[in-house]
Parts: structure tokens; sequence; C-alpha cells
């Protein structure tokens, strides 16, 4: 992989490759990715994110519902869904974030370095300062929405480019 | 065979406890680099490979790999990183700091099988 001097932040395509590849490999199983969000902005979400610091700041955060989470770890550690402790749920979910977020940071192609996956039970809890969404997928699995965001820090950058050559920002 | 997997998620622990177990490894498992070192101090054996995560709190992959290519007792500890950093300049880092081979996050148990066999430690089709 060539390590480019300007941050190349991922693709819509590329961030839900990224996506159904950690579904195969951890989960054994598919995710349906690329729909649209579901109309419930009142529903009480978790949220699990890994920040990226360095030539690109930002972070990738993963939302779903508690149940969904549940579902991750149980299909982590092979146990039925009300087996899982918070503890495990908190550590299977926050490692979906790790592993898209490893994969964004891999793809941006600047030097960064990645944080300690962090997970909070009600994603009203948290707000990012001087954050802006960069991009955002929408997935099911099992019955449960998902939702993969990249998050920019800091003003929209100009310099920023998507893999498919597009500039993205100031749009 | 035996195996030492070094990650502070329980659910990777898991998971590559689960493939390693199905290749007929014996595994324990430590939850950073530190506990690693801890953990290795108090086997009566060597074990055959470390499977190593890069991000932990408390003492890194990076920093585990450099310590235990140090020390003798540790020779023929085969160290294989298991991590989401995919950068080029990542990758040599860790060999350059001893790390024998490096497998990137999300893995298959069949690629974490193509790993062992690089570095010997197992022979095709050993996933049961």
């Amino acid at each position: 992989m060539i390590e480019a001097t300007t941050p190349c932040l991922p693709s819509h395509e590329e961030l839900a490759e990224l996506v159904e590849d950690v579904w195969r490999s951890f989960l054994d199983d598919e995710i349906v990715v690329g729909l649209e969000a579901p109309d419930d902005p009142d529903r009480t979400l978790m949220v699990a994110w890994v920040s990226i610091t360095g030539e690109w700041t930002g972070h990738l955060q993963v939302l779903t519902t508690r149940v969904g989470a549940e579902g991750i770890a149980s299909a982590m550690f092979q146990m039925e869904p009300g087996e899982v402790s918070s503890e495990e749920v908190a550590d299977a979910f926050g490692e979906i974030a790790n592993m898209v977020g490893g994969g964004v940071k891999g793809m941006v192609g600047v030097h960064t370095a990645l944080s300690l996956p962090q997970v909070v039970l009600d994603s009203r809890a948290l707000i990012s300062p001087e954050a802006h969404q960069h991009s955002s997928i929408h997935a099911i699995w099992r019955g449960e929405p998902l939702e993969f965001s990249l998050w920019e820090r800091g003003e929209k950058n100009e310099k920023t480019n998507q893999h498919n050559g597009t500039a993205v920002g100031g749009v | 065979m035996y195996a030492i997997v070094i990650d502070d998620s329980s659910a990777m622990r898991m998971i590559l406890r689960r493939t390693l177990s199905s290749m007929g490894f014996k595994v324990v498992d430590a939850v950073n680099g530190r506990d690693a070192l801890d953990k290795l101090a108090n086997l009566d054996y060597v074990p055959d490979v470390a499977l190593i995560d890069w991000n932990m709190p408390e003492m890194d992959g990076l920093t585990f790999v450099q310590t235990v290519r140090d020390d003798p007792r540790y020779r023929r500890l085969s160290l294989l990183m298991v991590t989401t950093e995919s950068e080029q300049s990542q990758i040599v880092r860790a060999l350059a700091a001893g790390a024998h081979e490096y497998l990137i996050k999300p893995f298959t148990p069949d690629a974490v099988a193509e790993k062992l066999e690089l570095l010997g430690l197992t022979t095709a089709g050993s996933l049961t």
C-alpha cells in the first residue's frame, strides 16, 4: 500500500466492504448494507467508536440497539444472547468499531494512531465537538439496525480526498 | 504445540483460542504485553507461538515484541502480530522490531492457519 501525503478517506463502497469483511470473518454471517436510515430517531442506541489521530483526525462510530450489540457479542462468544454479560457486550461491540476503524486508518494513508475502543450505552450522551460527519452507511443484521459513520475533526478539509478521487471537503 | 494469545479484547481472545484449539494448540491468554510477560515467566515451557495485538493498554504489542526479542529465554518463540494496523509502515515497523509474521484483522481461520504454516508450526489442512 502506498502511503499518501494527503488524507484519503474511504468511499461508501469501501466502508461497506470493510463492514462486510468484519461480519464474514468474525460473525460468520452476512450483513445487509446500503440501506436508508431507519425512521426512528428517538430509539435508544448504543455507540462504539475508535479515534484516529495524527495527520488526519477523526473517529469511526458504530450505532446499534442493545439487542443488536448483544447479538454481536453472542455471535463472537458463541453464547445465547441472554447469556452474555454487559462487559462482554461492550467488549465485542467495541472490537467491531476497532476492526472497522483500523481498516479506515489503513486507508487514510497518512501517519495516524488508533485509540482503544470506547462504548457508551446511550448514543444521546455522546457529543463530538468540532467534528462533522464525513460519511455513513446504514445496515441491518438479524433485524437490528446498524450505522457506521466516519467523522472528521476540525474544519472541513479541502485537501481530504475520497478513494475514488473526489474531493469531499467543503461541500 | 502451545500458543499464547495476547489481546485486550476478550472476544478476540475467544476467537483466536477457538481457532488455535481446532488446530490442536494448547492456549493460554493474556490481556496485554505486561500480563503476557508475567504469564510467560510462570510457565514451565516456552510456547511455540505468540499471537499479539498491537493496541493494548499498559504494554502494547510492539513493546512486547521488542522485549521478548531481547530475551534469550524466548529465542524459539515465534511472534505473530494480529492487528488492525494495516499500513505498510506499521508492518515494516513490527517486522523490524522482531515480529516474524503479520496478520491483519479481520482475518479468517484459514488466514491464521496459513501464517502458522509459514512459521513452520502447522501443515496445510490443519483446521478441524
